[in-house]
């Protein structure tokens, strides 16, 4: 009787907290799906708008607010290519804060450390005379660690590679020092896939992108 | 029975969730000045409920009508927004007022009286890298200083010059410790250049009056130098350079970093082929060595250690003591050692703690016929804590003691000699609050205390500031202080009944700040009281009746959007200052105060060339100087001071590891520089002080450098 009461009890306070796991993972990828269809600054503060509410129903997951920090690094690039430095840091800044609290969550996570590295080479925009050296340190030592946690993981490589890309070449850096990490990602992105489809995806393009830009700067060099 | 109990329980299970059914929740977001902010997030805290808001600032969404309901409102650039909801409710209608965030562009920051450099924070004049190619400047951190308004160019001495003020005014402190020797060792009229090299430092703040409380024995400045943390890699240095070279390397492990570097300057060579005012005999030979450590033990605290030693020397035909018109030889050695550490840690949540401690040996041996030996030692501790009552607001509290002892031997001829010896305890304390009232208003209020042993005097000195955010991008700022420093040793030496010297700043300040602009204008007040002052040749007989004024207005303009890859500075000062101290028969213009100083300071990237380029023209305007020849009291004037300089920056690969190649030349155009003159104390047969024209080293100075940076690479 008492085992039988026990067993009724756990179902009816399981079932609402079944019912929110589903609800999460739902949520969740119609946001990715909307993120995915995203286009202008609109859109795409929709979205982070979502994924901070998903965040904010779901504070033990890491995934609201690692996609969080990259919509807002998405919005901040937006920003930048429209010259809007002063308001690009703010989406800077509030990326950080939300990678924080992913990184409380999950420490030892390539995609997090990844994505930490995408922030760092956000800070630069602001004034890359200033900020260039010590974030662009900051970013390779992210992503170094995203490398030595996930050594599959392609965003890490590309993100390495974008950062070599525009590091000036007197620092060693340039579009075919970049070559073989942008290389290295492409292989990976072909590879590799967790199979989770919550589970960060993006960069397969802009690393080809990248990659060819890389590939035309060398030809170039040898005609 | 027991099915019935189950049904029961799904059955009250089900209605509990019925009963509560769906609230809707609309409403308007708003922002402080009542417009509609658009895409705000909208929802109840905990739930996956809630909407961005429209264009026109509206909402509307449902949520489960739980007991407990918090509207949560976010939005880029604004505080958080909650209100707990009334419970039971069907419909609700909440109006959402948004709080812009207290960000750092957006508040009031203390700027009167403050050049800041830092990489760090968002309202500085200029960046660390700022000094060190500023053209003219010869990677001297006094040098570039001197391209700010305030300053006055005094040619022949190489130090700052504040506000009116005398060199020894402007004091120099390093991670909030005060630097006993901040220049190299000289002789009047020979530049010095600044001990440190502006590398050390990250954060640099220039104080060209009404400073914080926590630094004392300035009249007129202080220069606050704040030192790298721990280093960011793992580097070796090799620099050769026309006039030396050196070597260094830098270890990083994980919490910890260790630099260590030595260098050899010679000007023989150079002084060999480029044509020289001076008559060398041996010309300038300096070598040195310095260890930086740094420990991190956590993120919140850190361990500083440098320590440096330096040796010195040339000799040259100076003119005679007596008589200036003749050539004497004259030779000069230094040895100089300094160590400094400090510790600083976040102790719980609203307590932090800095506290260091100095030492600082300095030994000149100067020889013309006579021998002058000066021996300069000092030992210091301070700390400070600091308590943070409230956000953005902080009490600091502090005390430090110096230990100074100056022992100076002078031997004219055998059998007459003079012997200085000064020893003090000098100890402070202050107490300072920062607060803010509102984000508009900044205020700083502090209180300092000292005492010295060998004055057998004290001095209590209020500090106050405040800084008012008018607009946007503008803001006022107000400083008021007294300011206290003990007189020179060269009074002291006659008569130690002497008081503290004092100087009340009254420091009005504008600023404009917009982006990648920055304009600033600032007038202020200095009145000095209590001055050393004796009769002519009776200096034991000197007491505090001396006083001066200062007066002026600094303008700065700074641009780094309008040129594209360019970035142009413009200071100038106007000052009018006058005091009667020393042995002035009464009051006038000090020799080293120019009424007008203006510096152009030009900076271009040129981005195919990797090169970066500057200029730097600066003016100032004839200075006085007292002929004893003349009847009246400083009635002479120099000729006006002018220069443009010129440095340029390769930035290159070579065999693979980075490397600058640096070129820089002053005085291009060739603009003919004077000093005045310097007079003989004695009058020859005639009746006459003959004199001999200050002038610099040399027309033009060239330098050219190579510096290699040995490092890791970006391969994996």
């Amino acid at each position: 009787m008492k085992k039988m009461i026990l067993i009724v009890s756990m179902f009816t306070f399981t079932f609402p907290a079944i019912s929110q796991q589903t609800k999460y993972e739902k949520t969740l990828s119609q946001a990715l799906a909307k993120l995915e269809d995203a286009e202008g600054r609109e859109a795409l503060a929709e979205a982070a708008n979502t994924f901070e509410r998903i965040g904010n129903a779901m504070p033990g997951e890491w995934l609201p607010f690692y996609y969080h920090a990259f919509t807002n690094m998405r919005l901040a690039m937006a920003l930048m290519e429209e010259g809007q430095m002063g308001e690009c840091q703010a989406y800077v800044s509030k990326a950080q804060e939300s990678l924080d609290k992913a990184m409380a969550i999950e420490e030892e996570n390539s995609e997090i450390w990844a994505l930490q590295g995408l922030i760092f080479q956000g800070r630069i925009w602001e004034d890359p005379q200033a900020r260039g050296a010590e974030f662009s340190m900051k970013s390779h030592q992210a992503l170094d660690k995203a490398i030595s946690i996930g050594p599959e993981n392609p965003r890490a490589y590309y993100l390495k590679g974008q950062n070599v890309f525009f590091t000036p070449s007197f620092y060693g850096g340039g579009p075919e020092a970049a070559l073989p990490l942008l290389e290295k990602a492409e292989n990976l992105f072909e590879t590799s896939g967790s199979g989770n489809a919550l589970e960060p995806n993006w960069g397969r393009e802009t690393n080809r992108e990248l990659l060819n830009r890389a590939r035309a700067a060398k030809s170039e060099e040898k005609n | 029975m027991l099915p019935r109990i189950i049904l029961t329980l799904l059955i009250s299970g089900c209605m509990l969730r019925s009963l509560s059914g769906q609230a809707t929740i609309s409403g308007k977001v708003l922002d402080e000045q009542g417009q509609a902010a658009v895409g705000a997030n909208v929802f109840i805290r905990g739930t996956f409920d809630g909407t961005s808001a429209a264009s026109d600032g509206s909402f509307s969404f449902s949520t489960e009508r739980l007991d407990t309901l918090i509207l949560t409102v976010t939005y880029i650039g604004y505080q958080p927004f909650e209100m707990k909801l009334p419970s039971g409710q069907d419909s609700l209608w909440v109006e959402a007022l948004l709080r812009p965030a207290a960000s750092e562009l957006a508040m009031a920051v203390i700027t009167a009286g403050a050049f800041e450099a830092s990489d760090e924070k968002k309202s500085v004049v200029l960046r660390p890298l700022d000094i060190v190619t500023t053209a003219g400047a010869t990677a001297d951190i006094a040098g570039a200083l001197n391209t700010l308004p305030g300053t006055q160019r005094v040619g022949e001495e190489g130090r700052l010059f504040v506000r009116g003020g005398d060199a020894h005014e402007t004091q120099t402190f390093i991670d909030g410790l005060w630097v006993q020797n901040p220049y190299s060792s000289s002789v009047p009229d020979l530049p010095a250049r600044g001990r440190f090299s502006p590398f050390l430092f990250k954060e640099t703040t220039f104080a060209t009056g009404g400073f914080s409380a926590e630094y004392g024995q300035a009249l007129s400045s202080a220069l606050i130098l704040e030192t790298q943390g721990l280093a960011e890699e793992s580097v070796t240095g090799v620099s050769l350079m026309s006039v030396g070279g050196g070597l260094s390397h830098t270890q990083r492990w994980e919490r910890s970093s260790l630099s260590l570097s030595g260098d050899y300057t010679t000007l023989g060579p150079y002084t060999s082929l480029v044509p020289q005012n001076i008559d060398w005999l041996k010309p300038v030979v300096s070598k040195g060595g310095q260890l930086v450590f740094r420990h991190s033990p956590d993120e919140n605290a850190l361990l500083k250690f440098q320590s440096s030693a330096r040796f010195s020397g040339f000799s040259l035909q100076y003119p005679g003591p007596e008589d200036v018109s003749s050539q004497v030889p004259l030779s000069l050695n230094n040895g100089n050692y300094y160590a400094n550490a400090s510790y600083r840690d976040i102790l719980g949540e609203k307590w932090s703690l800095k506290a260091g401690a100095a030492f600082a040996y300095d030994r000149e041996q100067i020889r013309q016929g006579f021998q002058l030996d000066r021996v300069e030692q000092s030992v210091q501790a301070k700390a400070v804590a600091s308590y943070h009552f409230a956000e953005q607001s902080v009490l600091k509290m502090g005390a430090e003691i110096v230990r100074g002892n100056f022992d100076e031997k002078y031997l004219e001829s055998p059998g007459n000699s003079f012997h200085t010896l000064l020893k003090d305890t000098y100890t402070a304390g202050f107490a300072e609050v920062e607060s803010y009232f509102g984000p508009r208003l900044a205020a700083r209020f502090g209180l300092r205390a000292a005492h010295s042993s060998l004055l057998g005097k004290g001095s209590v000195s209020p500090r106050l500031s405040l800084a008012y955010k008018a607009g946007t991008f503008s803001q006022f700022s107000l400083a008021y202080g007294h300011f206290y420093q003990k007189p020179k040793e060269e009074q002291l030496r006659y008569n130690q009944q002497l008081g503290f010297e004092r100087a009340t700043h009254y420091i009005l300040n504008y600023q404009y700040q917009r982006e990648k602009r920055l304009f600033r204008v600032e007038g202020y007040y200095k009145k000095y009281n209590g001055l050393a002052r004796y009769e002519t040749d009776a200096p034991w007989l000197s007491d505090n009746s001396g006083n001066g004024f200062s007066k002026g207005v600094d303008v700065f303009y700074r641009d780094r959007a309008s040129i594209r890859n360019g970035d142009f500075w413009i200071s100038y000062s106007l000052l009018d200052t006058e005091r009667d101290y020393l042995d002035f028969p009464h009051a006038s213009t000090p020799s080293f105060a120019s009424k007008h100083n203006l510096s152009v300071v030009y900076k271009h990237w040129l981005n195919r060339l990797n090169t970066s380029i500057g200029f730097t023209y600066t003016y100032s305007s004839p200075r006085p100087f007292n002929d004893p020849n003349k009847s009246g009291f400083n009635t002479e004037r120099t000729i006006p001071y002018q220069d443009l300089s010129f440095n340029a920056s390769y930035l290159t690969n070579l065999l693979g590891q980075f490397t600058i190649l640096y070129v820089s030349v002053s005085n291009l155009p060739g603009f003919e520089q004077s000093f005045g003159y310097r007079y003989s104390s004695q009058a020859n047969e005639e009746g006459e002080f003959t004199r001999s024209r200050v002038e610099p080293p040399a027309k033009r100075f060239f330098f050219i450098g190579l510096f290699i940076s040995i490092g890791e690479k970006f391969d994996d």
